[in-house]
């Protein structure tokens, strides 16, 4: 009897040890590529995008033009936006994708977890059946977004930016002659206050947005780098930018120019009444038309321009880009740089524009309307900073747990330029 | 004699054995082992699957106890479990006393339950609707004449008690429903007798209902520290989930969310997540065991 029961527990536990193995093995992702038969390679491509979205339709076409062409086979997956987490655990059992979707945000994430191949040399690749190389349609700039101190991280196709949004038809001056300094913008604001209307939109609870305003203005007084280095140590906080860029943003707050109670505003809900014309102007990133596209009034013809100018100040431009990563590690490297370079034709980088209406990374392919501006200002920039100069992405503690909560204190006019600074500094010190 | 029973309880529980080991298995498999992992994490600095966990020895708890951001986070839960728990468990009492005797009192059961039932998606969308400026409670008050009481309701400074009424709203009917269940189970007849000796409806609550359902509240009680301690979902329903929640606004779920994601878009702090977590399982053991002594009694027969 004992026996028999001995038995069954031995059964039962060999039972559990294999179920637990099924389980634990499913949970993983299928090895792709390393395919010993060169003729037939398959490559894995996971991507950020769903099926049904602009970018997911076009980027599918590519896939079956480039499997046609080059008799490799693309494995793609429609991840969504939760990627992320999927590429870098397949990543820490030795699955990571051959080419990924990433973002200039994500570099130093992605690059922390050795999934970053350094792809520079691709500059030189030809673009199937064009004469141009990758470089040349990338502007430099760009190439710029998409790098980090080990190289060329990914390969962009589309360009993101930041800048004051309004609609063309109310403001029709602004198209040409867009408020050319800080405090023109404050003027032409105090302007419409005048008329009656809350001038600017903020959705208040979104300290991400609420920091548009100090990061920009720190990019006007100290340049690309000013932002970052208040994260990197207490030091940064004594340049005296830091100083003048808080008090402009006190000054921003004292002259009342959002909509009532703009910090209890729970967003989209001042982003749509921007597109119902409730207030003029709204700082925000490029995706911001497409967004509001649904709620926008009629004849509303949404427009962005460029943070203006201080005296004496930096004028970069914002460049964030999102593009294609490769694993380091993958066994089909030189398939996955084909790969990469087919989908930079310009057949599909103009999609990107008409389609999914976004800039498109190369500069030979123009941007929607809408975005012209953004488009002109990244191709001619000097100066770039990637979005939040970094930051978020670099110091992402410090940013959630320091800088946000104090810049929301500041843009809510609880303190003082002086007591954000003091403050901003003893703080970092104490998170270091 | 005693020889012999040894025996047989030994020979029983070596036969228990084998049936408890599969079981034992998957729960060390699936529950203590990876416990046990994440207490090791919590004593290191690990950005996550793929990179190197670095030992930091105690660095993450150090850090929280001076780290202003936690102990917010930490006070708000505690403000959460016990202001919220007595707001709850008040409310609870009071249904118990006037829903037992009133007329139509399975819907009004059933209508504070729904609170419970509803996706916190669908919370997050109608509170943009309710309580933005000019939103619906701030108009209504402005029609009524009640300018002065329009508030910026999820402005930093006003979130966190409105989180706590939400939190209350939605959590009240499943205790009420765990209650009343008890209370329905008490013989009527007592209730008559204290009817017939003069006792009003308080009375009868203080002697007959909450002495006979007191095993049900002990049940409730640790039911809630468990549930209010992992405070999570309400907050990101407020708040949203484009920025990251004000740190008035913040449960240690929230913060311990925060360090596993990055915020928007951050590298992950993994180590400091899991000393969160170690964190919160404290809490939640010792506040389980001090309601436990607090609450024990001998279960009533009737």
């Amino acid at each position: 009897m004992q026996g028999s029961i001995r038995t069954r527990t031995a059964s039962a536990v060999i039972a559990v040890a294999v179920i637990t193995a099924l389980l634990v093995g499913a949970c993983g992702t299928k090895e792709k590529g390393g395919s010993k038969n060169a003729a037939h390679k398959t490559i894995s491509y996971w991507s950020s995008w769903r099926v049904g979205e602009p970018q997911q339709k076009i980027f599918a076409d590519a896939i079956a033009a480039y499997q046609q062409s080059s008799g490799v086979t693309v494995d793609v997956r429609w991840l969504g936006r939760d990627y992320p987490n999927a590429v870098k655990n397949a990543g820490a059992v030795g699955k990571a994708p051959d080419v990924y979707d990433s973002a200039s945000d994500h570099i130093s994430d992605f690059r922390t977890h050795g999934l970053v191949a350094d792809l520079s040399g691709m500059t030189a690749t030809a673009v199937p059946n064009e004469s141009a190389k990758i470089g040349d349609v990338l502007p430099a700039s760009v190439q710029k977004a998409s790098s980090d101190d080990a190289g060329l991280a990914m390969i962009p196709y589309t360009l993101i930016s930041s800048g004051i949004w309004y609609d063309a038809a109310t403001h029709p001056e602004w198209a040409d002659s867009p408020p050319a300094t800080f405090d023109d913008l404050l003027a032409s604001a105090q302007k419409i206050k005048a008329a009656g209307r809350p001038p600017f939109a903020q959705d208040g609870t979104v300290n991400g947005y609420n920091a548009y305003w100090i990061y920009w203005l720190l990019m006007r007084y100290g340049g690309p780098g000013t932002l970052a280095a208040l994260g990197k140590s207490p030091d940064g906080w004594e340049a005296p930018a830091v100083l003048s860029a808080a008090k402009d943003v006190e000054r921003l707050v004292k002259a009342g120019v959002f909509e009532p109670d703009y910090m209890a505003t729970k967003y989209p809900a001042a982003q749509n009444q921007w597109a119902g014309r409730q207030e003029d102007l709204i700082i925000n990133g490029t995706w911001l038309s497409s967004e509001t596209a649904p709620q926008q009034a009629s004849g509303f013809q949404a427009r962005m321009f460029q943070f203006p100018a201080v005296t004496g100040g930096k004028n970069s431009v914002e460049v964030g880009a999102l593009g294609w990563s490769v694993n380091p590690k993958s066994p089909n490297l030189d398939a996955a740089k084909s790969f990469l370079a087919f989908l930079m034709k310009k057949e599909y980088m103009g999609r990107i524009s008409s389609e999914a209406l976004n800039i498109s990374s190369r500069s030979d392919v123009p941007a929607p309307s809408i975005l012209l501006s953004a488009q002109k200002a990244i191709i001619g920039a000097t100066s770039v900073q990637v979005t939040d100069d970094g930051a978020s992405n670099l110091y992402s503690g410090w940013w959630n747990d320091v800088f946000l909560p104090l810049d929301d204190q500041l843009f809510s006019g609880k303190i003082t330029a002086e007591e954000f600074v003091s403050t901003g500094k003893s703080k970092t010190a104490a998170y270091h | 004699m005693t020889r012999a029973v040894a025996g047989v309880r030994g020979e029983r529980d070596r036969i228990y054995l084998p049936y408890l080991l599969p079981a034992l298995l998957i729960y060390t498999v699936l529950f203590v082992a990876p416990a046990v992992v994440t207490i090791w994490y919590s004593f290191t600095d690990w950005a996550g699957l793929g990179t190197e966990p670095r030992y930091t020895g105690l660095a993450n708890y150090r850090r929280m106890l001076t780290d202003t951001v936690f102990l917010t986070a930490f006070r708000n839960t505690l403000i959460l479990v016990v202001i919220g728990g007595a707001l709850v468990f008040g409310l609870t009492f009071l249904s118990m006393v006037v829903l037992r005797e009133m007329r139509g009192r399975a819907f009004v059961r059933s209508m504070l339950f729904v609170p419970s039932i509803l996706s916190p998606i669908a919370i997050g969308t109608a509170i943009g609707f309710l309580l933005n400026p000019d939103g619906a409670l701030n108009r209504l008050l402005r029609d009524a004449g009640l300018r002065s009481l329009a508030r910026p309701w999820l402005g930093p400074d006003l979130i966190f008690k409105c989180i706590i009424a939400a939190l209350v709203w939605i959590a009240t009917g499943f205790y009420v429903a765990i209650m009343m269940s008890r209370v329905d189970a008490i013989p009527e007849e007592l209730y008559e007798t204290a009817r017939l000796a003069g006792a009003n409806r308080l009375e009868q609550f203080r002697h007959i209902t909450f002495p006979l359902s007191r095993d049900a509240l002990a049940t409730g009680a640790v039911l809630w520290v468990i549930g209010a301690v992992k405070t999570f979902e309400i907050v990101i329903a407020f708040t949203g989930t484009a920025g990251t929640p004000p740190i008035q606004a913040r449960s240690a779920a929230v913060q311990q969310y925060l360090s596993v994601t990055g915020g928007v878009s951050g590298t992950p702090q993994l180590g400091s997540a899991a000393a969160i977590g170690v964190v919160m399982f404290l809490l939640t053991a010792v506040l389980v065991v001090a309601l436990r002594r607090l609450l024990r009694s001998e279960a009533v027969e009737l």
